[in-house]
Formats: C-alpha cells, sequence, structure tokens
C-alpha cells in the first residue's frame, strides 16, 4: 500500500512546486492567517489528491495496478491514507514557507497557526473526501469529477454561510456545548465523527469498487 | 500433475455477447496461444482470469488455485504482459521500479538489471518517451525479474514491427526451456504462434472451437481448393468456409486425409497456416 | 550436428527431424551414446514446438535409435550392428530405385544402365 502512496508522490512532483507558489501568493493576498491556513491546506490537498486520481485515470491503473499482487482493497485503503500523507504535507508546507518568509522579513505578518485551524482543516478534508471517495470508486474519475468541483467549491461557499448563522439556536447549541467540555474531550468527539465518516465512506468504496468491472 | 492454468464451463453474460462454457486446460512447459478474430471473446476470457470482470458461471484455476480466493498469491506468480497501456506515462524505468519491485515477494533486483541491459532500456526515460517495442520488454523484463511461472500476454505484439516480435519469440523460447514454465499467449497476429505454439485454443463468437496441440491441427486441418463443380459433391459438408472465385473455390477441411481421399487429384490440398483457420471458420459463420 | 526443416514441406516437421537424426546414426555422424540435444533445446533452436520434438524422439526411442536416461538426457543406443546395416543396405536400395524408375522413364535398357553404374562407380 505505501507503494501505492510513493506512485503518487512521484507522479505529483509537477504539484507539489504548484502548491508552494498558491501559498505563498495566498499569503501575500489574505490578512487572516486562520483563513489562509484553512484554504491553503484544503486546496492543496484537493489539488493532490485530484491529480493522484486523475493520473490514475490517465495511465488505466485499474487495469495496471490489477495485474499485481495488490487486492482491491489496498488499491482503496492506499486512497484512504493518502487523506492523511497529503493533509500533512499540506500542512508542512504552510508552516515551513510560513516560517521561511517570517525569517526573511518578506512578510508583515505572524502566520501562526493552532491546534483548532489545524483540526478544523483537517475536518474539511476528511469531509470533503468522505463524500467524494465513494463516488470516486464508483463511478470512476471522469464521472465524478462534478462531485469534487461541487463539493470543494461548496465547502468553501458553506462555511462562511455557516458562520453568518451563527445566530442561530441549533448551531449556537452546538457551539455553545463544546466549550462546556474540556479541550481534549471536545477534540475527542470530533475526531471520534470524523473516524466514523470516514469508516462508513470506506466501507462504502470499498464494496463499489470491489464490484466494478473493467 | 496439476495443469497450470484450468478454464472449465466460462460463462459471461453482456448485452449482445456472451461467453459459453469455455473450457480449457494448459499444462506446465508449454506455450498456449490462444486465437480468435475481434470480438470472439479472448479479451474477455483473459479478463476473467485476471479478475478485471466477475464471471456468471464456471471455474477458473491457475496453479490449482481459485483464481478469485487466492488472487494475490496467484499475481505473484503471474506476469501480465498486455497490449494498451503499459505504467505510468510520467515515470522513469527506475521509478517504476521502485514502486513495483516491493510488490512482489520474489523480486529478484540483479535479474532485473540483467534484462534491462540484455533489452537495452534506459533506466531514467520516462515511460512517454519509450518506444511501444520498449513498453513491451519492460513488462517482460518486470514479469520475469519476480520469477513468474505463468506468462499471460494480451495482444503484446499488435503495433510491433517483425523484427521486435521475433526477438520477443527468441525471450519466450528461452523462458519454457524451465519445464515447470507456461506462457498463455492471446493475439490475433497469428504468425507469431505458427512457430512457437504447442497447443492452440480458438475461439469464435464466446465459443471454443477447438483446443489442441498445433501439430495436430496442421497436420489434420488442410486449404482445399478445387473445381466449382466439386461443391455440389459429397465433399461439401465437409468444407468450411467455402469461398468461390471466377476460377475456383477454397476451403478448410478438418480430415484432409478424407478429402484427399474423396476427390483424389481433382483438388490441391495445403498445408493451412493458423490463419487461414481463423479466416474460413470466420467466414463459415 | 546439423538438422534442417523446411516449414513448408508437406511432410511433418517431426518426421523430417526423425529421418535425419536415422541418417546421421547410420552414416555414422553421430556416434554410439553420445548425447543429443534435450527436447526443449531442439525445439528452441529450430524454433518449433517441444511436443513435435518431443513427438520425433518418442518415435527415434521406439525404433531403438536413442535411449533416454531419467534425469541424465537423451542418447543414441548402441547400435545393433547388423541392423545398422541392413539399415543402410536399405537407403542403397531406395536410391538404386529412384535411378532404376529415371532409367526406364526414358527407355534405357539394363545394359545400358549397368555401363552408367559403373562409370560412374570408378570414378568416384
Amino acid at each position: 500500500m505505501f507503494q501505492l502512496i510513493l506512485k503518487d508522490i512521484l507522479l505529483l512532483k509537477k504539484i507539489f512546486l504548484f502548491a508552494a507558489a498558491y501559498i505563498i501568493v495566498m499569503m501575500f493576498l489574505k490578512e487572516d492567517s486562520a483563513v489562509v491556513f484553512f484554504v491553503s491546506v484544503i486546496v492543496v490537498t484537493y489539488m493532490l489528491i485530484l491529480s493522484a486520481c486523475a493520473h490514475d485515470d490517465k495511465n488505466k491503473a485499474d487495469i495496471l495496478l490489477n495485474s499485481f499482487p495488490l487486492t482491491r482493497r489496498t488499491v482503496v485503503m492506499a486512497r484512504y491514507c493518502s487523506i492523511f500523507v497529503f493533509s500533512v504535507i499540506a500542512i508542512m508546507y504552510y508552516l515551513v514557507i510560513a516560517h521561511i518568509l517570517q525569517m526573511t522579513g518578506l512578510s508583515a505578518q505572524a502566520h501562526s497557526v493552532s491546534l483548532e485551524n489545524v483540526a478544523a482543516a483537517l475536518c474539511a478534508v476528511i469531509f470533503i473526501n468522505s463524500v467524494y471517495f465513494p463516488v470516486f470508486f464508483k463511478f470512476g474519475y471522469i464521472h465524478s469529477r462534478l462531485v469534487s468541483f461541487i463539493l470543494f467549491f461548496g465547502t468553501f461557499a458553506l462555511a462562511p454561510a455557516f458562520f453568518e448563522q451563527a445566530d442561530h439556536p441549533l448551531v449556537r447549541d452546538v457551539i455553545h456545548y463544546f466549550p462546556h467540555l474540556s479541550e481534549g474531550k471536545g477534540m475527542a468527539i470530533v475526531a471520534a465523527v470524523m473516524m466514523f465518516l470516514l469508516a462508513v465512506s470506506f466501507f462504502f468504496s470499498l464494496q463499489f469498487y470491489r464490484k466494478r468491472e473493467f | 500433475m496439476e495443469p497450470i492454468l484450468e478454464v472449465r464451463n466460462l460463462r459471461k453474460e453482456f448485452q449482445g455477447f456472451s461467453l459459453k462454457n469455455v473450457s480449457f486446460t494448459l499444462e506446465k512447459g508449454y506455450i498456449m496461444g490462444f486465437i480468435g478474430p475481434n470480438g470472439a471473446g479472448k479479451s474477455t476470457t483473459i479478463k476473467l482470469i485476471m479478475n478485471l470482470i466477475h464471471k456468471d458461471g464456471g471455474e477458473i484455476k491457475v496453479f490449482g488455485l481459485d483464481n478469485v480466493k487466492y488472487e494475490k498469491e496467484i499475481k505473484e506468480r503471474i506476469g501480465f504482459v498486455f497490449d494498451e497501456n503499459y505504467f505510468y506515462d510520467e515515470l522513469t524505468i527506475s521509478e517504476v521500479k521502485r514502486v513495483v519491485a516491493p510488490l512482489y515477494r520474489k523480486w529478484d533486483n540483479e535479474l532485473f538489471h540483467k534484462y534491462i541491459k540484455e533489452f537495452s532500456l534506459p533506466l531514467k526515460k520516462k515511460i512517454k518517451h519509450l518506444s511501444k517495442g520498449m513498453k513491451m520488454k519492460l513488462s517482460l523484463a518486470i514479469a520475469l525479474s519476480h520469477h513468474a511461472e505463468l506468462l499471460i500476454m494480451d495482444e503484446p505484439t499488435s503495433g510491433l514491427d517483425p523484427v521486435i516480435r521475433s526477438e520477443l519469440l527468441d525471450i519466450l523460447f528461452t523462458f519454457i526451456q524451465d519445464e515447470n514454465k507456461s506462457v498463455f499467449f492471446s493475439t490475433h497476429i497469428t504468425s507469431d504462434l505458427d512457430k512457437i505454439a504447442d497447443y492452440i485454443t480458438f475461439i469464435n463468437d464466446g465459443e471454443i472451437i477447438f483446443s489442441c496441440p498445433k501439430d495436430e491441427i496442421v497436420e489434420n486441418y488442410g486449404l482445399v481448393k478445387g473445381p466449382k463443380e466439386l461443391l455440389h459433391s459429397d465433399i461439401q459438408q465437409y468444407l468450411i468456409g467455402v469461398k468461390e472465385n471466377q476460377f475456383g473455390f477454397e476451403a478448410l477441411v478438418k480430415d484432409k486425409q478424407k478429402i484427399k481421399r474423396m476427390a483424389g487429384d481433382n483438388i490441391i490440398v495445403e498445408k493451412p497456416s493458423l490463419e487461414d483457420i481463423i479466416v474460413c471458420f470466420q467466414r463459415g459463420m | 550436428m546439423n538438422i534442417i526443416i523446411s516449414n513448408s514441406s508437406d511432410e511433418p516437421i517431426y518426421q523430417q527431424i526423425v529421418k535425419q537424426i536415422k541418417n546421421l546414426i547410420i552414416k555414422g555422424e553421430l556416434a554410439e551414446n553420445e548425447m543429443l540435444p534435450s527436447i526443449r533445446t531442439l525445439a528452441k533452436e529450430l524454433q518449433i514446438s517441444v511436443i513435435t520434438t518431443k513427438r520425433a524422439y518418442q518415435e527415434l526411442e521406439n525404433e531403438g535409435y536413442i535411449v533416454t536416461v531419467q534425469g541424465k538426457g537423451t542418447f543414441v543406443a548402441a547400435q545393433n550392428k547388423e541392423l545398422l546395416k541392413e539399415n543402410q543396405l536399405k537407403m542403397v536400395e531406395e536410391k538404386l530405385t529412384e535411378a532404376v524408375e529415371a532409367g526406364k522413364a526414358i527407355h534405357l535398357t539394363l545394359e545400358e544402365m549397368q555401363e552408367i553404374l559403373k562409370v560412374i562407380y570408378e570414378e568416384g
């Protein structure tokens, strides 16, 4: 399975450069560092995952990988693992670039990142891909492009709307619930929900991919 | 000794086409050519063996193991060379090796480099810059480097020039020196098989027409050429895929000795090539 | 050892091999107990099916010309001297039959044929 992730990394060399450029541009364009971080991580992870899927589609990986001693389960697992691998890469990228910009004095603000920022970005990434992957594994890359597009832009459209709705009683309850818990517990619940989402998503992806015929 | 590949009563239904009762067996140490016109079911059969599609009925056993249940174990021991796609275009040969080698338990790095040298493959070049022949050789190098016992080849020579095709045959001949190894070679370019195949399985319209030693086919089948009058005689029932021209007819017969006895000097009977056999059967449909 | 086969001849390839190896043995070019190439090596060199070479060797073994020793290889059998002589005589007879038929076809008499035979024999 790690070989499959290695394969993706080898293929995405050009994207890594592009990602660095994107982050730098974003840092100069936006003020709010939390927003810059959030958006950067999601966008970079999105670019990496989608490009990896595109490469697989272009090179008929479904047939190619099938000829190796790999089960379909391993292929699906690798995609899900890549969510974490790529988001970690995106986060590291961000931190390194922020650090460099600060050291060289090119950037005025301190682009600090809190644990909540990381959690929020990860949640968004997990959410997007948990919905995307089952569609990808059922219909293939080409027919799931629309869905990924909607998901991606939907997240950006909804996020501000979500914050605007802060006055809605349900939302207020949800937000107020968390401060009642210690930070650790709050995090743990969020993590559990995300893991559950991933597990359900994985289950469906696996079922879909196993049934497919090439 | 159990056969290396065994297919029994394989069935698969599509809209407008189906594989019906496909059965054949390949023993260790031999090369089987899998022939048939386009659309006959060759690729479908291979996809079923490789578990790319799911069967509707029947049994497929590789190394004596069920091909679905033991998929991973089987694929450790199979080398697969196919026509359309080989590897990721953007990767170099070295990178491909880095990705693929750890997937196999029996990977032999020294052997791989020996083949790279023998086939003159440039390690640092990207796959997309390789010629079709080089891509095929890379597939082969990888298949051979993990000590594959069974080579499954799906149209490996289409689009390749005769020189490379001849080189491929040499490689296969060397491969088969080990009597525990076998090759399953699917193609519609039958001239490659005329020389090298030990067994021929002929599929047409989803059904196996015959599966037997090539020698038997070449010795018993005959390409008959004769005057048109004979078309109305006793031998007519034995003629497969009759083609008439202004001056006579041509057809395939299963038992050329019999036809020679029946028609005597009135006909010419020649050794059929595998291509003749496919064409006549196709004509006869 | 030279074996040349024709793909376009009507004669089955295995038979061509049998004939040629028999000849080599009869002529003495293949000595007793000399090792023959394995069926697979032969198949590879001649670029033919291993089933063909197997069949050829089988027939040669049935007729007593060669012997296969498990695990060691295939060898030219110790030839029965009389049988060998008999086969060699048969070969001469076959060739002479051909010559006679050719002569009869152009209406040569027995004396004319004998004359020709004498000249050729004394020349060589």
